[in-house]
């Protein structure tokens, strides 16, 4: 059930964060959202 | 370094309000700070079965230690790109939805449950489903952690639900949503002050919708093993329909707890009356004295004049708001409880009951609230005979009262009720109810100056008394509006009534009003 989300940034260059062209860059790749997981019914 | 966005400070708030890829990846290096909580909630991430998705246009923020930055994708699904700009950090912190009030203290995030969601088929309120990731500014991977449990609802077809309610506790007594600390180094929630937390969550329609249609719901809760849990919702007669387990009930963070079906059987109606304490100055345990008791923290009198209170709620049919509230209702002609808290410059009153009644001496019910500003109601109606009269007395700065969907059948007396002294009431919304048993109007909306908004609805008959009824009512209004209808007071109600007051009540000036008829 452990369905992934990644969140992949737009950079070009990936994985670093280029100062020197002004531009800040997360410098994320992918990121996956925790899936929630199901219990058993509530006994009343 | 900060690098950033954009622009010139006069079109900062064009840039805060949209918050568009274009804008963002500007690049003119001007500092900003974003404040989150005044962001427009824009956020759609849903879930599809246990798991979150992205949806086109979803905003998460993004800390680097200094501000909060607007991130957005162009497009949902099982993998979304998020772009914006930020100051280079070693780490930062994401939230989603980036609208989540929310403030950052190190790696400890203080964000919101809300004790209003709003119905979503097949998932959670958008808002209320918060999740946050704490990444390095050098690795590439990151887990936004879910920081709610979930209660899972079925709604049946054939079902009328108007709102469903959950509390924790048997009584609602435990604190169930509020302002809360995540730890995004260990993922732990905790509440930020227990006595903040509120005790109920409800869960209402979408807006224009009047209930929530046949489907699965989820309601976003404190992360928390509640001794015992409350789960109501409201039938088509108003009626809080209420369950109630006294089992422990864990709801863990990242955790979806089924509660079954809403149903008749199992859901016992809230019936019975509850009655408000009427007006007495002598007696400081009514209403109009307590609820300034409760704000000042003193024993106050009902025509000492206040300054905290600036809002007033009351809500029938719902579930409490807090623990401990002040009982308000009056003991011999009520059945049902009504209880009163004051949170800040907040009152509110609530009740089980379907409706609140006011008793039939209500005149001066709000006087000397000089700093109160909106009075609203969902379900009100009154005892026969009621009087109304200098309702507001003094309430100096009062702008809105909403009667919601009033029933002042049984009212007497509208004479002077919104004559507040130097008025600034801008907005009277009297819902559809009929005044029948009205005789006398008199001075009702005098100088009520600067009305914007008048609804008086499809029912409203003129009483047979009724001078100076309208006495200088919208005449600032009228006059900044220079003959533009936009802008004069919108005044709602029958054609019969404007004909009527027209003819018969020389204080009306139609030209100050624009008229709808309903």
């Amino acid at each position: 059930m452990n369905k992934i989300i990644r969140m992949e940034y737009e950079t070009p260059e990936a994985t670093t964060i280029d100062i020197l062209s002004g531009l800040s860059e997360i410098c994320v790749s992918a990121a996956s959202v925790e899936s929630f997981i199901e219990d058993d019914e509530l006994e009343w | 370094m900060k690098i950033s966005r954009i622009i010139v400070a006069a079109a900062f708030a064009a840039t805060m309000f949209s918050c568009t890829k274009e804008n963002l990846l500007e690049t003119q290096k001007v500092h900003l700070t974003f404040n989150v909580a005044n962001e427009p909630s824009a956020s759609k991430a849903v879930l599809n079965g246990s798991a979150v998705e992205f949806q086109a246009s979803d905003r998460i923020g993004v800390w680097d230690g200094t501000s909060m930055n607007c991130f957005e994708t162009t497009a949902g699904g099982a993998h979304a790109s998020f772009s914006g700009t930020a100051a280079s950090a070693a780490t930062y912190i994401l939230v989603s939805p980036f609208s989540a009030n929310c403030s950052v203290n190190g790696s400890v995030v203080t964000y919101s449950i809300p004790d209003i969601q709003v119905a979503t088929p097949g998932s959670a309120d958008p808002a209320a489903l918060v999740s946050m990731a704490k990444v390095s500014g050098t690795s590439g991977q990151a887990v936004l952690y879910n920081c709610v449990g979930l209660v899972k609802v079925e709604v049946p077809d054939g079902l009328t639900v108007k709102e469903i309610h959950v509390g924790g506790g048997v009584g609602s007594t435990v604190g169930i949503c509020g302002s809360f600390t995540f730890n995004t180094n260990d993922q732990t929630v905790n509440y930020v002050d227990a006595g903040s937390m509120r005790t109920s969550i409800t869960l209402v329609p979408q807006a224009g919708q009047s209930v929530i249609a046949p489907g699965t719901y989820y309601i976003a809760v404190r992360p928390w093993t509640y001794g015992g849990l409350t789960l109501a919702y409201v039938n088509a007669d108003n009626q809080l329909c209420k369950r109630t387990t006294t089992n422990s009930v864990e709801v863990a963070r990242n955790h979806i707890r089924p509660v079954g079906t809403l149903n008749t059987a199992n859901f016992n109606a809230v019936t019975g009356s509850a009655v408000l304490r009427y007006y007495d100055q002598s007696d400081n345990n009514q209403f109009t004295a307590l609820i300034k008791t409760l704000a000042n923290g003193s024993t106050t009198t009902a025509t000492t004049t206040d300054n905290v209170i600036k809002k007033i709620v009351f809500r029938a049919h719902t579930l409490p708001y807090k623990t401990n509230g002040t009982n308000i209702h009056n003991g011999p002609l009520s059945s049902v409880p009504i209880r009163a808290w004051v949170d800040g410059d907040t009152a509110y009153i609530y009740t089980e009951a379907p409706v609140i009644t006011l008793h039939s001496t209500s005149g001066n019910l709000f006087r000397d609230f000089a700093a109160l500003e909106e009075v609203s109601f969902n379900d009100v109606n009154t005892l026969a005979g009621a009087s109304f009269e200098y309702m507001f007395r003094n309430c100096t700065k009062l702008k809105s009262v909403d009667f919601g969907n009033a029933d002042f059948s049984k009212v007497t007396n509208f004479s002077y009720m919104f004559y507040t002294g130097a008025s600034v009431l801008e907005y009277v919304d009297l819902g559809e109810t009929a005044t029948t048993a009205a005789t006398t109007m008199q001075s009702m909306f005098n100088n009520n100056q600067y009305l914007k908004y008048l609804n008086l609805g499809p029912n409203f008959t003129l009483a047979a008394t009724h001078t100076n009824m309208f006495l200088d009512a919208a005449r600032q209004t009228s006059i900044a509006a220079q003959g533009d209808n936009d802008k004069k007071c919108q005044l709602y109600a029958s054609q019969a009534f404007y004909t009527d007051v027209r003819a018969n009540e020389t204080t009306f000036n139609a030209a100050r009003f624009n008229f709808h008829a309903q």
